[in-house]
């Protein structure tokens, strides 16, 4: 029985084997590396924090871990989040801080995701962000857009020229 | 003599080093701007994306205006003023993520240009149908398709394709 069963295993690894070496493109790199996606939760949260929580990081690499961090299919957990504004305070990024909260936002999704998970994780670090004294994207008022920013290459109204500044040569005059 | 000299110009031993990097800008625009990471490629260009959040240099350059604030910034965060921090937020960015996703009305712009398209291409058809091509032959009329198919059921009847089969000749009606 146990050959039997030895000698079906090795059918079928051979067989997927036979699959993988017909397979006539070779995977783009970099993309669909989910190796560190299956990782089990506190590994993969504390692979963040230890690297947030190395005493020599300077901004480039905090930047660089939270664009990593943004590019998996994951919600930080909020003890990454305590990590990474720490980091932020620690090489004096204000604005960065800001945007990171921003960036989970952007990582819940839906408008019902942001109400309840956003709002969860900013209650999670409130003593972080009162210790530090950093505010988030709706203290400062930035849940509503603020200013509107036209597209350069889109169509105009006449009068956004004016405003914008683009109405500096003598002969065009709008 | 132009023609040899035309010839030799055409040929190239070797590569180009930098083709199509003439008319590129991107370090012009981001003189003075400081390089804070890495941003999509590696370009140091500013671009707002949803999936890469962090662009790789700040938005605006240092000025009178942002100097004393940065040097506040290092100290406790505490201290700086609302103000203060928005100003922090927009010398490092352009857009906030509101602003990122507000709509921008431009579907607007977009639909009347493609519904002009359309009517225009529905009045020219028209223009067509109505001053341009002939009247359509008589074998197209209602009246003439309905003898086509009376006279097949008399001329045809037996066969096993066409009008015949769907037709009852006993109760000389449809089946």
């Amino acid at each position: 029985m146990a050959s039997l069963t030895r000698a079906v295993t090795r059918l079928a690894i051979a067989g997927r084997q036979a699959v993988r070496t017909i397979a006539t493109t070779t995977p783009v790199s970099g993309h669909g590396d989910d190796i560190m996606e299956k990782w089990p939760a506190d590994k993969f949260d504390n692979h963040f924090i230890n690297y947030l929580n190395r005493p020599e990081i300077d901004g480039w690499e905090v930047r660089k871990a939270l664009s990593e961090l943004h590019d998996y299919d994951v919600i930080p957990d909020p003890k990454v989040v305590e990590a990474a504004l720490r980091a932020c305070r620690r090489v004096n990024d204000f604005a960065l801080a800001v945007r990171f909260l921003e960036a989970i936002k952007i990582k819940c999704g839906a408008q019902k995701n942001r109400d309840t998970v956003y709002a969860y994780i900013v209650k999670q670090v409130e003593p972080v962000l009162k210790e530090l004294g950093i505010d988030t994207p709706e203290q400062l008022g930035y849940g509503e857009p603020e200013f509107f920013v036209p597209e350069p290459e889109y169509w105009w109204e006449k009068k956004w020229y004016k405003d914008y500044g683009y109405d500096k040569h003598p002969n065009i005059q709008i | 003599m132009m023609l040899p000299r035309l010839a030799l110009r055409a040929v190239h031993t070797t590569a180009r080093l930098s083709g199509g990097q003439e008319f590129y800008w991107g370090p012009d625009k981001a003189a003075g701007r400081e390089l804070v990471g890495y941003g999509a490629n590696g370009d140091n260009i500013y671009q707002d994306r949803l999936d890469y959040w962090y662009p790789a240099i700040r938005f605006r350059k240092e000025d009178s205006v942002i100097a004393p604030i940065r040097a506040k910034e290092q100290a406790d965060w505490k201290n700086l003023s609302a103000e203060e921090k928005k100003l922090l937020y927009r010398y490092s960015f352009r857009q906030t993520l509101s602003e990122f996703e507000a709509p921008t009305g431009y579907w607007k712009v977009i639909s009347a240009v493609i519904l002009s398209v359309l009517g225009l291409c529905t009045y020219y058809a028209v223009l067509l149908n109505v001053c341009v091509y002939p009247e359509l032959p008589p074998t197209f009329q209602n009246e003439y398709k309905e003898a086509q198919v009376e006279r097949a059921l008399v001329l045809e009847k037996g066969q096993f394709l066409g009008a015949p089969t769907h037709y009852d000749y006993e109760n000389k009606k449809w089946k």
